[in-house]
């Protein structure tokens, strides 16, 4: 039962094979018995909710999500629950309200049951950088599970939920979903809230689900998105039913692959998936067209600046004087500030403001900044121009299977790991990673499959096709 | 040596809106404390700013009332310093697209260059108290702000303290007839950051500003300004270097001193706040912001004294303060004798309201005031009646009708009885009379209307009263 | 490649502290990272900027609505008297 999604879970609770109750308790206990760290802290009262649903589907409640166990990122503020963004600084931070993306899972019947670890303010890529400690990939512990949501993708991974949310800044989602076999999706940013998510770089962050397969993912986005009068980001646009787009072929689809791409892929682990994958869709009718994108090789530095950027600015209102923990030796206000900051954030996050404010500085603004903002909207319209030949863009969504722990342990090395994956942010499109095949050492592959934006039908379109035919 | 001032103006209000300028709390920063906050104000992790829709439309309104151009989008920036009164350590304002550009306000006879009024929010407010601590009250954090620049660089130039608090009245009175502001000053809703250079005479090379925030009060902007002035005449008259710096004016001593000097200077490290969208403005808007402006004082000005033919001193009066030139429309719109309601006004109301620091509120209703003027004319009341009723009803909710009644001040009696008062007071005094025809003392006239007036208890209506006893007297 | 003095300057900026060791291995670090971001100064772009916007009509109406009990917020205040954050006094 355990390993069951989010449908397969839901139906068996309505038609009353098993209640909320019994499953929340299954996974709970393996939450406990996990030794990956994936999860932070299960939350007191899961068992609660879980009878209260059981209690409202007896009375005829039918909800999306009806008595299903979800696991929420460390980020995802619940009223009256801690949210840490796996931060020192936000330990004992309780939160004074609930976030849109939590308070719609709550309305289609989940049941929140705990908060997964993560890279310290989502700054990261292996769940590394947390202070709450390492999670270890499931599939194979001396490897990394992928960051920032690498609690939440090892936590579904691992069978410790149905599904998980995480959030994804330039891969959060899509990076760890691929590194433990998940399926994850970013959203076109302006799709979901982020009213209530503890904000990295504000322009780029969205939430999104990882699961189990590819219906729970549609299924779990439905369900988020949407606009928000407490977001103006969130924009005005009907949400769609996606399962329209399930049980459909590929033929005559047009997936585009960009030269760019083909190039630094060659030697990388990955390489042969991807060529695989393109040999799949190939085969299954769909033409394969090939795309230039002008300057993508200056998609890595254009996303460390702006990310960082926002980022800085962020991250200044924890400042010990509010809600953060104060230094308890500050014996002034400047003190206060300096103490509490310096003690609170981690290393690769103090990295990042630093380089957030030398980007912003007088000085540096024009040359940094702004060129990078030029970048910006020069990729989109290189982006939009692509998407007029084909309805797809395809990409492995990293470089191969999950590396080892501490592997990466120079700040740049781990940047370039997003290769892949800051694209999609910094152009607002929505992207998707989906098991694809496994490594040399049989570990899950992720590919990642790019539609223009709010065309999140195509990519569940195609990736069920992929789901259902791919061995 | 002679020089040239050059003085430079940020002026912040306070606008009038109901909810804060980026979320729904309550735009009142005088509550308990930390009771008008959400987590958009006090900067919660994952709130985010959603824009208040009339406190644009307010930006706008003022803009239009000082002749700005508006742009067509408007985007917003962070302003990036740490300070406990800033609860997300980034205030959001506008800096490279403002809501309003280019506009100009009029003293005397320069038209003063205003280079921009963008919109803002507020800052909380601390409380330092005695006991080693200071406190951190929200309720003002994100309260919606204007903030007009003047264009120093422009001619002409606010060149004294005397213009420049010319200027801050002008500006004053023009936000609170637009309705964009109340511009309280005693409860800082309206604040002054001023800039000071001197230049040879006639040199057309800039010297050195130097700034003073955040002074609170015109009378203490006034000073400051002299004193900034005097300041920086005497170091250049030694042949003295003026440092770029802000300095902080003392009210209580009337001096200034360095706060910060330029290497000093914060980098606030402005970037587009990525948390808002560009708001996009359009001519229908601006159309009917400008249908609906209500009337400002230079065209309410020109209407009195060229429409009403009030005199110029007269006008100034009743636009003074807007509550009371409100309350001259209504009654003109009600009793159309513009002059009557402008006397009845500058003497009667005025003098009733006037403070040291201003004017109070009018304590009459329209309705009342019209009555006694109608009724004065129409001979119905006397005059000095009609104060004393303006007296009885004045802070109450007494009818003036009903009041004239019970103290029976009504003139309703008919002629045949006048007549006949009259000739009994005349009989009675006849060497009064006689007194009257030989020495023709309007003294000696008014005594004997008195007498009548005395007799009908004030119901007569004295002017008549006094022809009749000519009439009598003479024949 | 950032000198002593302006890594001091970030720092500061930052609301951070570094001992002289952590400075050492930051600014390396730091200068790898700026070689890295430097790429794109010398992009030959197009200058530009995409900025998302909306319409003033479809803004936020103008009307009050309940926020936080004070009780609430200053409840995860690290220090708080009177219904307000407590900071050591400051002066100006």
């Amino acid at each position: 039962m355990i390993e069951l999604g989010v449908i397969d879970t839901r139906d068996k609770i309505l038609s009353g094979e098993i209640s909320s109750e019994q499953i929340t308790r299954e996974y709970i206990k393996r939450i406990e018995n996990s030794d990956t760290n994936a999860v932070i802290e299960i939350f007191s009262d899961a068992i609660e909710q879980a009878k209260a649903i059981d209690i409202r589907i007896k009375e005829g409640f039918k909800g999306a999500l009806a008595g299903v166990p979800i696991i929420i990122k460390d980020n995802i503020l619940v009223k009256g629950k801690h949210a840490s963004a796996g931060s020192l600084i936000l330990k004992d931070y309780i939160a004074e309200y609930t976030s849109t993306v939590a308070q719609k899972l709550i309305d289609a019947g989940a049941v929140i049951i705990a908060r997964a670890n993560m890279d310290e303010f989502a700054m990261g890529g292996s769940t590394e950088t947390s202070y709450y400690g390492k999670t270890l990939n499931p599939r194979d512990k001396t490897r990394v599970p992928g960051g920032s949501s690498g609690g939440s993708a090892a936590a579904v991974a691992e069978d410790l939920c149905c599904a998980a949310l995480g959030t994804d800044t330039g891969g959060s989602i899509r990076q760890p979903s691929a590194y433990c076999g998940c399926v994850g999706i970013k959203p076109t940013y302006g799709r979901v809230s982020r009213f209530g998510v503890i904000a990295f770089a504000s322009s780029l962050d969205q939430v999104g689900p990882i699961t189990k397969n590819v219906k729970d993912n549609a299924l779990l986005l439905q369900v988020l998105s949407g606009e928000d009068s407490n977001d103006e980001t969130a924009e005005k646009r009907a949400v769609e039913d996606y399962s329209k787009y399930f049980n459909q072929d590929i033929r005559g689809m047009k997936i585009g692959v960009i030269s760019y791409v083909d190039d630094i892929v060659k030697g990388l682990d990955v390489e042969k998936n991807y060529n695989d994958f393109k040999e799949f869709l190939k085969a299954n009718g769909a033409e394969i067209v090939n795309v230039d994108i002008k300057n993508l090789d200056l998609v890595l530095p254009v996303y460390y600046i702006i990310a960082p950027a926002e980022a800085t600015s962020n991250l200044a209102r924890f400042d010990g004087v509010k809600y953060t923990r104060r230094a308890t030796d500050a014996k002034n206000l400047e003190e206060i500030y300096l103490k509490s900051r310096t003690e609170g954030f981690g290393d690769e996050v103090k990295r990042r403001i630093m380089l957030g404010n030398y980007v912003l500085s007088s000085g540096y603004f024009d040359a940094y900044y702004n060129k990078a903002r030029s970048l910006q909207a020069n990729l989109r319209e290189e982006f939009l121009k692509a998407f007029k030949s084909c309805d797809i863009l395809i990409m492995p969504t990293a470089k191969g299977e999950a590396y080892k722990l501490g592997e990466k342990s120079n700040p740049v090395d781990a940047y370039k790991e997003d290769i892949f994956t800051v694209s999609a942010n910094i152009v607002g499109v929505p992207a998707m990673s989906i098991p694809f095949g496994v490594g040399k050492n049989g570990l899950p592959i992720g590919m990642q499959i790019i539609a223009p934006h709010f065309e999140e039908g195509r990519l569940y379109r195609l990736a069920d096709f992929v789901e259902r035919r791919a061995k | 040596m002679e020089y040239d001032v050059v003085i430079g103006l940020e002026v912040h209000a306070e606008l009038k809106t109901n909810s804060k300028c980026f979320c729904s709390c309550k735009n009142e920063a005088g509550d308990e404390p930390n009771t008008n906050c959400c987590p958009v104000c006090i900067g919660l992790p994952g709130a985010l700013p959603i824009l208040n829709k009339f406190a644009v439309e307010q930006t706008i309104r003022a803009g239009l009332a000082l002749g700005f151009e508006i742009n067509r989008t408007a985007v917003f920036e962070r302003k990036n310093y740490f300070y406990p009164d800033l609860a997300k350590a980034y205030q959001i304002s506008q800096l490279v697209k403002p809501i309003c550009i280019n506009g100009s306000l009029r003293i005397g006879n320069k038209d003063i260059p205003i280079n921009r009024i963008h919109l803002e929010e507020d800052a909380g407010k601390l409380v330092h108290g005695a006991d080693g601590s200071t406190l951190v009250d929200y309720n003002r954090g994100g309260v919606p702000l204007i903030e007009l620049v003047t264009d120093a660089l422009k001619e002409p130039h606010i060149e004294s303290a005397d213009e420049a608090i010319e200027f801050l009245e002008k500006l004053r009175q023009i936000y609170i007839y637009a309705g964009v502001a109340d511009c309280l000053i005693e409860k800082g809703q309206m604040r002054a950051d001023v800039n000071v250079s001197l230049k040879p005479k006639g040199s057309d090379k800039y010297g050195t500003k130097v700034e003073m925030k955040n002074i609170m009060g015109f009378k203490s902007v006034y000073r400051a300004i002299q004193y900034e002035i005097e300041r920086q005449r005497d170091i250049l008259d030694d042949g003295g270097v003026i440092e770029q710096e802000t300095r902080k004016w003392d009210d209580d001593k009337g001096i200034n001193f360095t706060l910060r000097t330029k290497e000093n200077s914060q980098d606030y490290r402005y970037f587009p706040d990525p948390d808002l969208l560009a708001v996009k403005i359009d001519d229908a808007k601006i159309d009917e912001i400008k249908r609906t402006m209500p009337m400002l004082p230079n065209e309410l000005k020109e209407k009195y004294m060229n429409e009403y033919s009030l005199s110029e001193y007269d006008a100034d009066v009743l636009l003074q303060f807007k509550h009371v030139s409100d309350f001259f429309n209504q009654c003109v719109a009600d009793y159309n004798q513009p002059k009557t309601v402008c006397n009845w006004i500058t003497t009667e109301i005025m003098a009733r309201i006037k403070t040291e620091s201003g004017a109070g509120p009018i304590l009459i209703s329209k309705d009342n005031l019209v009555w006694l003027m109608k009724n004065v004319d129409n001979k119905k009341i006397n005059r000095l009646s009609a104060k004393d009723v303006l007296s009885k009803v004045w802070g109450t909710d007494l009818s003036a009708e009903n009041e004239a009644k019970r103290l029976n001040l009504i003139i309703d009696i008919d002629t045949g009885a006048l007549d006949e008062i009259i000739k009994k007071i005349v009989e009675q005094n006849s060497n009064v009379v006689e007194q009257y025809k030989t020495a023709n003392d309007p003294k000696i006239l008014n005594y004997l209307v008195g007498q009548v007036m005395k007799e009908t208890r004030g119901k007569a209506n004295a002017g008549d009263v006094m022809a009749k006893i000519k009439e009598l007297a003479n024949s | 490649m950032i000198s002593n003095e302006e890594f001091k300057h970030l720092a500061e900026l930052s609301k951070l502290e570094f001992s002289d060791v952590e400075r050492d291995k930051f600014i390396k670090d730091f200068n790898h990272i700026l070689d890295f971001a430097s790429q794109i100064i010398n992009a030959k772009v197009e200058e530009k900027s995409f900025i998302r916007s909306i319409p003033l009509e479809d803004l936020r109406e103008d009307i009050v609505k309940q926020g936080l009990t004070q009780a609430e917020v200053v409840s995860n205040a690290p220090k708080q008297k009177k219904g307000c954050y407590v900071v050591p006094r400051i002066m100006e």
